[in-house]
């Protein structure tokens, strides 16, 4: 078991590094003589339905693997072997690849509640060095306001999120982007970089200028330095020392449609060509969850990769008619008739995983392409949609995805991993803030680290810091606790905690709420004050490697020992963020009143304090310049002032 | 002009003073325990110190004395180390002599001598250092010690000395000025009056320049700080007699003499304005204060009031079927109506069985469904709630809870979750899903753990609806301890009301518009008694009523069907709360306008604490009074002689016979307070009662045999009570009694008001001299228990429910019981407060009534 932690805590290290492809690996499907059963009936019941021959959709097929898997190698090259240059000029080596390269994607997720999630991913890469040389000034696909900032502020690593709504993980399973409500803003800079703090500084400005949001309230009061939770995730990291990272959240921050337009305009495309088309934001905003991002890491010594994502989660409920019906017009009163020009790749992806028979829903246009993919440690198959394909469009010239449910039976697999977080006690002096960690995993049981980033408000009583699980005393292997400063620095607690099997932690730590100068609070007091919400990483382990019918699906050779890269996939959850309320004066009535009677009282009271202790004194009139520069002049030498 | 300039071209002096400027002060007082006044002084670099004793005895020949003033003995003399050039300084040279000489002249002039004849002071004077001034820096520092010894004076001395050069007067000449060959002058002054005390010059001057000189140097004299510096020491000195002895005097006769009709006045003024609270003219109309809260801007649509009725129906036949809480089914109804869906299981043993609702061992679930608002980070949420109680009631609350939860299922523009709770047990069952959710246990009770939780709470409304059809909705305020939610929640609901055209009540009562007729005074003043008659007994009116705890808004609304012929359907009724939900939803921050302590006399009006708490205040100054009475006749008789100290003597034993009843009738509180649950299994063995008759006829004997206490009280002491006893005793008592009236008042103003009431004549007349039958009897009446006893009547009598005295008793122990439930199971805070305060403080003034 030690030794397994020992492994799975190297892991955790470097699987950070995958972690933001939460499409862990591509599944090659095999050829098609060795097929299993729902690899096979896929296509060949979409070949029956669209009346085309056989033999097509197969060669199709083939030739839709063969890019994936070209496709797919940069990537893993880069993740798995990075001393080896060798894969790195294998890719350009398939041809005369421009040094700019667009691909857009859209997965579309039905979930059990009849709710929809659908997903967009823009990815552009690009070739160039925006550390070394200094004028990169031709840009093509990568926007150039991007670009400027990182070269100006020696940005390694950008992350940054805007969410409206908090993720169900309970009842839409893990996302494939997690993010807290609210704004979230993470960055590695360059060892290059002296001033830190500074360069942090001016940099959420800018942001805050670009994406139009307030990520100019971050300061140095909600700013910390995780060590362990945010690893680089970009292929070449040579910055690894966590001085150069800084991470804030904003709970507070409001996700609209002018944070959504900055964001659109950073697209080859824009919103007029391509999946972009689709964000009509009157209707992304009519939706249970919205969350934008843009990733921007180095994947290579020489290549950047800027990639931006929107997850959108459609509720069923609100949506009208009540009927368990979805298409692309109901969702974005759009329909789809080109790919964007610019993209080397533009696909739609609707996962079928639950739905091999088409019982649960029916899914038209059907599509003869299938892709199977392990999707957070999931083996999860989907139906392709190639927008670059004009056969995709069909004979309207335009591509209206329809899901309509037959039934809404059927479970969702539990997601793992899942937290909550809430303050408990009541009265205004003192709490408690608990933070629960579900591990459903019936057998395993894996390390999670905590970040916890409480504002300076709340004192937290360290020592009451309690985590138990199954009613007993859980120790953690590693906490990192970094005080706070009144008015400079939030608490930072950092901590690796074993989660058993099948059970509950829970961490608890009681705070005190501070009582805040009146210039302090915020124009609503009343509201209450936020506390960001907490971050769980982890290794968690698959639920492929779970599953008992991997045998069958397998050769027996191998699926005796537990396969290394299925075993463990990573995840990271956020909880709430908190509103919490502090010891507000009533700035209504009796506060005037107070305010008044003590004004009173000191004007009263200072009146004759001052009669009694002041002496007068003539002042001397200040001396003209002439005369001052004379004096100075004469001290100089050594003469008597005048 | 030899050797040095006096006065440099740029007007600078030779210590870079200007022409008037004065040097630095520094002083010092008290220097010398031993003498009656001393007092030290720097100007600049010369240095004095002045020490004074007297007035006393002539020394030596008595033939000096003068018959009609005190003879001023001044002496002067400089310290051998005071100048550059050390020498022998004998004492009576010239010199010295003369200085002293001028010293006597000036103080003579300045102190008040004729009030010591026959007597002498002495002034001693001595340079430390001598920097020119010596003069004025000792008159200076003699003032300043003469004041320090506390004798009268015209007006302090300030002295200073004024050269001349260049046509220019220089102020407080230094040594080197002095002696630099120029005119000086030294002058002593009495600022006020612009008196000179003395003036003496002794060199060359031309006479239009004397004017001048003099001039300065009486500026130099006002603007010097010295005499500031005197001024402050005597301000310190007077301070404590800045209040005139004999005005203050004069009022303390007035409130003795008048002590009586004063008290009666307050006390009927007292109720008189409380009386008149219940006048309109008199009353604030309610307004909304939160301006996100109008009653426009929202349309309800809400349509499906027959589908609720119908779930309702439903929901009876299930539960009927399970004979309690129909859970799975809940549970089932609510996750099709797209809710998340969780359930707590909780139980509880109450202390002694509760007769009138029938339970003993609780054990219970709680349904709740969270509608997840979208787009909302699960910070915020709001309540409803309906309780699933036994047989027909509230069934159809639970429909429209339901019905509802569907409606906003499908509406966008919900910011903060909503809660849809249906709690068994009624309040067992709140308080139980209440401590889940806030992860406290204050009562010992057993409940899971919550698994779903929307973030903090802001308001919560619980539903109470038994039929299809309703004449009127009545609003519950009253929870806990006497808390009240925020007023807006009040004026939100009747402002919906209006809106939507439902009858709405406020403790039953409509509201009516004839304010000037007596019949309609009548009417608010039934209402706003009802409000008070709930708030004083401290439980929670309904099942919002546990919420405020948690600084929750909250208050239940209660569907009354009576004989009207004007009906409301539920449709209507899940439109108001629409409205009131999507309002409160709307509500960017927490209800925190100011208007948590108020009284209602009807829905359209209330009284605020401003208005309502100088009624209270009229009742606690009594007591005021009468402790203020009480401590003048203490303090009066012994005058400061000796015979005082013998009168302190003697009430010592006093303090220990005002400590001997606090103690007794305290140890009587908590019997109170214990005994009756402890020993209610060995009451039920002993005697032919029920576990709960046993727990309130207990209660009542231990506060019975309180009422023997006095005869034996003074057993323990050593000696007989004495008329300084019983005072002291009475004055601890009354000032307790205001502290605790005051302190109730705060929190709870109906109960503390109440209490005032009754206590307050108690504490004014009680004394061991007023006739003893009589008396005991009225105190009696008036004892904490009474006027429970008579609040239970009228309260049944505001409620038109008149009651028998066989009835009304039943009721009482009834009433008691309950308030120890709900000490128990809530924490309500009434029966402790009797018991361990109340009733000991009214020990303590019937212990008068006996003292011996």
């Amino acid at each position: 078991m030690a030794a397994h932690r020992c492994v799975s805590s190297a892991l955790l290290v470097f699987l950070c590094v995958l972690s933001v492809f939460t499409v862990a690996r591509s599944q090659e499907t095999t050829p098609p003589g060795g097929h299993g059963a729902p690899a096979t009936d896929g296509p060949q019941t979409v070949t029956e339905t669209t009346g085309q021959t056989a033999g097509q959709p197969a060669a199709e097929e083939r030739r839709w693997e063969a890019t994936e898997v070209k496709e797919a190698t940069p990537d893993e090259s880069a993740a798995e072997e990075q001393e080896a240059p060798a894969a790195d000029t294998a890719a350009p080596s398939a041809g005369p690849r421009p040094k700019d390269d667009f691909q857009e994607e859209l997965v579309i997720r039905p979930l059990h509640s009849g709710d929809i999630y659908a997903s967009f991913q823009f990815r552009t890469l690009w070739e160039t060095d925006f550390t070394r040389e200094n004028k990169v000034s031709h840009y093509r696909l990568f926007p150039k306001s991007l670009g400027q900032v990182i070269s100006k502020f020696s940005v390694r690593e950008l992350h940054i999120s805007f969410t409206q709504g908090y993720w169900r993980t309970m009842q839409w399973g893990q996302p494939y982007q997690p993010s807290p409500p609210g704004a979230e803003l993470w960055v590695w800079f360059q060892d290059s970089v002296t001033d830190v703090d500074g360069t942090w500084k001016e940099l959420t400005n800018v942001l805050s200028g670009i994406f139009c949001a307030s990520l100019n309230f971050i300061d140095s009061t909600n700013t910390v330095q995780p060590s362990a939770s945010f690893k680089p995730l970009g292929i070449v990291n040579e910055v690894t020392d966590h001085r150069f990272l800084r991470y804030a959240t904003l709970p507070r921050e409001i996700v609209c449609t002018e944070n959504l337009t900055p964001w659109k305009k950073l697209l080859p495309c824009g919103s007029k060509a391509g999946l972009a088309v689709l964000m009509k934001s009157e209707k992304l905003f009519h939706s249970s969850f919205h969350s934008q991002a843009v990733h921007i890491r180095p994947v290579s010594p020489t290549s950047w990769e800027l990639r931006q994502t929107l997850n959108v989660v459609f509720d069923l409920h609100t949506s009208g008619q009540g009927k368990r019906e979805w298409s692309l017009f109901k969702m974005f009163s759009r329909t789809l008739t080109e790919a964007c020009p610019l993209a080397s790749s533009s696909k739609i992806y609707v996962d079928v995983t639950d739905n091999p028979q088409g019982e649960q829903f029916e899914l038209s246009p059907a599509t003869p392409l299938l892709s199977q993919e392990v999707v957070l440690g999931d083996r999860r198959t989907f139906s392709v949609y190639d927008l670059t394909q004009q056969i995709t469009f069909g004979t309207v010239r335009s591509l209206n995805l329809l899901i309509r449910w037959k039934s809404s039976e059927g479970d969702m697999l539990r997601p793992l991993l899942h937290g909550e977080r809430y303050v408990a006690g009541y009265g205004l002096q003192t709490g408690e803030i608990h933070t629960l960690m579900y591990n459903y995993h019936p057998y395993r049981s894996f390390p999670v680290l905590l970040l916890d980033s409480v504002p300076w408000y709340l004192r937290l009583y360290i020592h009451t810091l309690t985590v138990t699980s199954k009613g007993k005393d859980n120790k953690p292997s590693y906490i990192h606790y970094q005080p706070s400063k009144d008015r400079l620095r939030p608490h930072l607690l950092e901590m690796l905690v074993q989660l058993p099997p099948n059970s509950v932690t829970e961490v608890t730590v009681q705070f005190e709420r501070a009582l805040l100068k009146w210039t302090e609070y915020t124009p609503d007091p009343n509201h209450g004050f936020y506390v960001g919400s907490s971050v769980i990483s982890s290794l968690v382990p698959s639920i492929v490697a779970m599953d008992t019918n991997i045998t069958q699906e397998r050769p027996l050779f191998s699926s005796f020992f537990p396969c290394k890269e299925e075993s463990s996939y990573f995840v990271r959850v956020y909880t709430e963020p908190l509103l919490v309320n502090l010891p507000t004066p009533d700035f209504s009535m009796p506060y005037n009143v107070i305010c008044l009677t003590c004004t009173v009282v000191a004007v009263g009271y200072g009146s004759l304090y001052n009669l009694l202790t002041r002496s007068f004194q003539i002042e001397e009139p200040s001396p003209g310049l002439a005369k001052r520069l004379a004096n100075i002049i004469r001290r100089m030498r050594g003469v008597p002032p005048l | 002009m030899a050797g040095m300039e006096l006065l440099s071209d740029q007007g600078y002096r030779l210590d870079g003073r200007k022409a008037t400027e004065l040097r630095k002060v520094q002083a010092r007082m008290g220097v010398f325990a031993q003498a009656d006044g001393s007092a030290y002084l720097e100007q600049g670099n010369t240095k004095a110190l002045a020490v004074v004793y007297g007035p006393h005895e002539m020394r030596g020949s008595r033939s000096r004395a003068l018959h009609d003033r005190a003879v001023i003995n001044c002496q002067y003399s400089m310290a051998t180390f005071s100048t550059a050039e050390r020498k022998r300084r004998p004492h009576g040279d010239q010199k010295s002599t003369e200085m002293s000489l001028h010293l006597k002249q000036t103080f003579e002039a300045a102190v008040m001598t004729q009030l010591y004849p026959r007597s002498q002071i002495d002034i001693y004077v001595k340079i430390l250092q001598s920097d020119g001034g010596n003069y004025s820096v000792c008159v200076n520092a003699a003032t300043l010690a003469v004041i320090d010894a506390g004798i009268p004076m015209r007006d302090y001395v300030c002295a200073c000395s004024v050269g001349f050069v260049d046509e220019t007067p220089l102020a407080d000449l230094c040594y080197a000025e002095e002696s630099g060959g120029l005119s000086s002058l030294a002058l002593a002054l009495l600022p006020r009056s612009g008196q000179i005390a003395l003036l003496q010059m002794d060199a060359r001057l031309h006479q239009d320049h004397l004017e001048a000189l003099i001039e300065a140097a009486m500026t130099a004299c006002k603007g010097s700080s010295v005499p500031r510096l005197q001024d402050r020491v005597t301000a310190d000195d007077n301070m404590g007699l800045l209040s005139d002895p004999n005005r203050r005097r004069a009022l303390i006769n007035l409130l003795t003499r008048l002590n009586s009709p004063i008290c009666m006045i307050c006390y009927m003024a007292g109720v008189a304005w409380f009386m008149g609270l219940a006048f309109e003219p008199f009353t604030l109309r309610t307004y909304m204060s939160e301006n996100a809260m109008g009653s426009t801007m929202v349309e309800e649509r809400f349509p499906a009031g027959e589908r609720a009725l119908a779930t309702g129906r439903e929901f009876a036949a299930h539960k009927k079927k399970t004979g309690g809480m129909p859970a799975d089914w809940l549970v089932r109804t609510m996750q099709a109506r797209g809710l998340e869906v969780f359930t707590q299981s909780f139980s509880r043993t109450l202390p002694f069985p509760d007769e009138n609702k029938e339970r003993y061992m609780v054990k219970g679930t709680n349904v709740y469904g969270i509608l997840r608002a979208p787009r909302a980070p699960r910070t915020e949420a709001l309540v409803l709630s309906a309780r699933c109680s036994p047989g027909d009631d509230n069934n159809q609350a639970v429909g429209l809870l339901l019905g509802l939860a569907q409606y906003f299922r499908g509406q966008i523009y919900l910011a903060k979750d909503i809660i849809f709770l249906v709690n068994e047990h009624d309040l067992i069952g709140m308080q139980a899903w209440l401590e889940g959710y806030h992860h406290t246990n204050t009562t010992g009770m057993d409940w899971s753990p919550l698994q779903g939780r929307g973030g903090s709470i802001q308001a919560a409304l619980s539903l109470e609806l038994s039929h299809d059809l309703i004449t009127s909705l009545d609003l519950v305020l009253e929870g806990l301890n006497g808390q009240l939610p925020n007023l807006d929640l009040a004026n939100l609901f009747y402002a919906f009301c209006q809106k939507i055209g439902v009858l709405c009540t406020i403790q039953g009562k409509l509201q009516r518009n004839d304010w000037d007729s007596v019949s309609g005074y009548s009417h608010a003043v039934q209402t706003m008694m009802l409000m008070v008659m709930k708030q004083a007994s401290g439980r929670p009116w309904g099942d919002h009523g546990l919420f405020l705890r948690y600084h929750i808004e909250a208050a239940t609304i209660k569907g009354i069907n009576s004989f009207r012929q004007y009906k409301t359907d539920a449709t209507t009724v899940g439109r108001l709360l629409e409205g009131m939900y999507r309002k409160l939803n709307n509500l960017l921050e927490r209800l925190h306008q100011s208007y948590f302590f108020y009284l209602m006399p009807s829905l359209s009006h209330f009284v605020s604490i401003g208005y309502y708490m100088p009624a209270f205040g009229l009742l606690a100054v009594i007591l005021l009074l009468r402790a203020l009475d009480l401590w003048v006749q203490l303090v009066t008789p012994p005058p400061r002689t000796e015979d005082g100290v013998i009168d302190i003597e003697q009430s010592n034993p006093g303090v220990l016979s005002v400590m001997t009843p606090l103690v007794i009738s305290h140890l009587t509180g908590v019997a109170l307070y214990l005994l009756p649950i402890r020993f209610q299994e060995l009451a039920v063995e002993h005697f032919p009662v029920s576990e709960t008759e046993a727990v309130v006829l207990t209660a009542i004997a231990v506060y019975t045999a309180g009422l023997a206490l006095p005869h034996n009280t003074h057993r323990l002491l050593s000696g007989e009570g004495t008329e300084q006893g019983w005072k002291v005793l009475k004055l601890v008592a009354v000032l307790y009694l205001a502290v605790l009236l005051g302190c109730t008042a705060l929190i709870n103003f109906s109960l503390g008001f109440i209490l005032a009431l009754t206590l307050v004549p108690v504490a004014a007349f009680v004394t061991p001299h007023v006739p003893k039958v009589l008396s005991a009897f009225v105190l009696v009446i008036l004892s904490p228990a009474c006027t429970l006893l008579f609040s239970v009547f009228f309260f049944q009598e505001l409620q038109e429910i008149p009651v028998s005295f066989q009835e009304g008793w039943v009721l009482y122990l009834s009433v008691i019981s309950q308030g120890i439930l709900d000490h128990c199971l809530y924490g309500s805070l009434v029966y402790p407060l009797i018991a361990l305060l109340v009733y000991p403080c009214w020990l303590l003034f019937w212990n008068i009534l006996f003292w011996k």
